[in-house]
């Protein structure tokens, strides 16, 4: 399923937002969301990008589309519609020309976490779903309905619904419709962003096997942007959890899970309730809230909250090694310490 | 169910809603108790009347809704009241609500006044119902945010709502539902704003509440994990009914209405092993201002019969202290 052809890379991506005050509007701080992130997703695989909320992770899904502009950094993408203008056919989204930028939207599409507020009322779906190819040019008019259908049906809707607006349809249903939207180019990468999150507990489980079956059959690569960590376990092959900015660690998922080396992970995962009355919880509390990202904590970001922090952790900030081939964690103790995994009943 | 004596009863409740789209059955006669110190964890959907249910027993039905049938009595010292015959506006609720039963709401900064420091709002509340003076009622605050886990109680005191990060303001507004020592406690969805980090404090503090104050929880979520976690009894809701009733233990390990049944194969759990596809329940919820006729779940139950789209199942006892309302089950011994 996976090949190792690296399809996305990012290298030390930044993306600060300016905080202004007074009458001159002068920038007083920056809101640090995305602080250095590096990441590569191999095509064909699904990568979760896991944490609380504020923790930068939507911005790095945003800022990877130019969506939202990065401060610094490079988006290495390899695109089959803009031609490579860097070794190795990688185009760098971030310093993309607006032409370049519509040819690698063939490429790379994202599906939005609330499905009330990301199609517009006034659309029919039919139109909704045929914008992209619309705007790409890609169809012929007079094909076009016959491919948006054809697009329903692969998400599980059909032709009785073209002429239809979004309130006709349930959370779920819109949630197809806008991954009908998103595959309506082929793209290669889709990044979804919280996209089952706001959907009925058993409306969930429809759309996390949908979003499997489509990437099976159009060989899709996803960015899941999550913080539900069983939705994760399940979809994922790769996780990254990110905090305040940084990627504190990234491992394939059952490695991620079963051994987890950085205290954030253990914690965040202990934390999660299971629905079987008989676990037994061992809660890690943490003290406190997330930091602001205006103002981070020295050395490692989460050496407040931490259980194991020591004096190397208030004074040097870690950085990001592998422990195995390809375990990569950012945490001064990571070898010394020896953490709670989730254990399977 | 337990030996514990009741502290309130709610008995063939329904509320309706009369909007031009029609009439919404968002509760459709549900009966169920609540007992002394126990936390009743009630599951469902959007829809399903859980929210309406919580606010019924409040007194905070507003048109165009309306109880139109039901009781929902109350076991006070003094003797047993009917909510449902209160006036809403009158004194005996409003000394009920804020005093013997609270409430707390999903999202903390809608509920808190943006205007007033949270202090003053923790004082208004227990001034109002405790008829203490000033400053005792701010020591009294000082206290419960204390209690509530809030560093720096007499520094917060002056903060305003906007000041306070999410699981900060859900700590303030439990510290106001407590500040009279209610003997019932509503939580509607009081994690669902929350991270999973933050919530683990607030399902902590909750637990610490009900031991320390002896307060009995009606715990609203569509988490199962969050149930499984803290209640004692479960009700799931389906359509503004009841479909299964079981102390925690019996409904997870044997869950018998197919509804609840599908809700708990439909979940990733983090302590399963990898599993190809999940088991989804088909269909959609449907809208409350249907008018069907049989059983409300029967359009996307696996198991569906003839009777079911016919007549409407009743809660009936499966196992002791077990109850679905389900036609599969009639027949069983």
């Amino acid at each position: 399923m996976t090949t190792q052809e690296t399809l996305l890379d990012i290298r030390a991506l930044r993306k600060f937002f300016p905080v202004r005050k007074g009458a001159l509007q002068r920038i007083v701080a920056q809101v640090k969301a995305v602080d250095g992130v590096d990441l590569s997703i191999r095509a064909g695989e699904t990568l979760a990008l896991v944490g609380e909320s504020g923790c930068g992770k939507t911005t790095t899904g945003r800022t990877i589309l130019r969506l939202i502009e990065p401060t610094s950094g490079e988006i290495l993408f390899r695109s089959r519609s803009a031609t490579g203008d860097i070794a190795g056919n990688m185009t760098d989204v971030a310093t993309a020309t607006p032409a370049q930028l519509r040819l690698l939207r063939r490429d790379m599409q994202i599906i939005f976490q609330d499905p009330y507020a990301s199609l517009n009322p006034r659309m029919t779906i039919a139109e909704i779903v045929g914008e992209p190819l619309k705007i790409q040019g890609l169809v012929p008019s007079s094909e076009r309905e016959a491919r948006v259908l054809e697009l329903l049906r692969a998400v599980g809707l059909g032709a009785d619904q073209l002429r239809r607006y979004p309130h006709e349809f349930s959370g779920g249903q819109r949630q197809r419709i806008g991954i009908a939207r998103a595959l309506a180019l082929k793209p290669q990468l889709v990044v979804a962003d919280e996209p089952v999150s706001a959907l009925d507990v058993s409306i969930q489980a429809q759309v996390i096997n949908l979003l499997q079956d489509l990437q099976e059959a159009f060989g899709l690569t996803y960015l899941f942007i999550a913080h539900d960590l069983s939705v994760v376990k399940h979809i994922a092959n790769r996780v990254a959890v990110m905090y305040l900015g940084r990627i504190v660690e990234l491992a394939p998922t059952e490695e991620l899970f079963g051994n987890p080396k950085h205290p954030y992970t253990e914690a965040l995962m202990s934390a999660v309730p299971v629905a079987d009355p008989d676990f037994k919880a061992e809660r890690i509390l943490l003290a406190g809230d997330v930091p602001s990202p205006v103002n981070p904590p020295t050395g490692c970001h989460f050496h407040p909250r931490c259980r194991y922090a020591q004096e190397i952790c208030k004074t040097q900030t870690p950085t990001n090694r592998a422990t195995s081939e390809q375990h990569f964690v950012t945490c001064h103790r990571a070898d010394e310490l020896s953490l709670r995994g989730v254990r399977a009943s | 169910m337990h030996a514990s004596p009741p502290l309130l009863e709610v008995k063939a409740l329904k509320v309706q809603f009369h909007t031009e789209d029609g009439v919404a059955r968002a509760v459709d006669g549900i009966d169920f108790t609540i007992a002394h110190e126990r936390i009743l964890g009630v599951v469902g959907e959007s829809g399903c009347g859980k929210s309406v249910t919580a606010r019924a027993i409040m007194g905070l039905i507003e048109t165009p809704g309306r109880i139109t049938a039901g009781e929902i009595l109350l076991h006070r010292r003094g003797g047993i009241v009917d909510i449902c015959k209160l006036d809403p506006r009158g004194r005996e609720i409003r000394a009920i609500r804020g005093g013997e039963m609270a409430m707390i709401f999903q999202e903390p900064m809608t509920s808190l006044n943006p205007v007033f420091t949270i202090g003053d709002q923790i004082v208004e509340a227990v001034t109002l119902h405790q008829g203490i003076g000033r400053s005792e009622a701010r020591a009294r605050a000082i206290d419960l945010l204390a209690a509530v886990g809030i560093p720096m109680p007499r520094q917060r005191f002056d903060n305003f709502p906007h000041q306070l990060s999410g699981g900060m303001r859900q700590r303030v507004m439990i510290a106001m539902a407590m500040s009279c020592n209610p003997r019932l406690l509503i939580a509607d969805e009081p994690t669902t704003a929350l991270d999973v980090t933050i919530q683990a404090q607030v399902m902590d503090l909750m637990n610490a509440l009900r031991r320390d104050f002896h307060t009995a929880i009606m715990f609203i979520t569509h988490d199962l994990g969050v149930i499984a976690s803290m209640a004692d009894d479960v009700a799931v809701m389906y359509l503004g009914r009841i479909v299964e009733r079981a102390s925690v233990r019996e409904i997870f390990k044997h869950p018998k209405h197919p509804y609840t049944q599908g809700l708990m194969q439909s979940i990733p759990s983090l302590t399963d092993g990898k599993a190809r596809r999940l088991k989804a329940i088909d269909g959609n919820v449907p809208s409350a201002f249907l008018q069907q006729s049989g059983c409300g779940f029967a359009p996307r139950c696996p198991h569906a019969m003839e009777i079911c789209r016919a007549h409407s199942p009743v809660l009936e006892a499966v196992a002791p202290s077990h109850e679905a309302a389900c036609f599969l089950h009639r027949a069983a011994p």
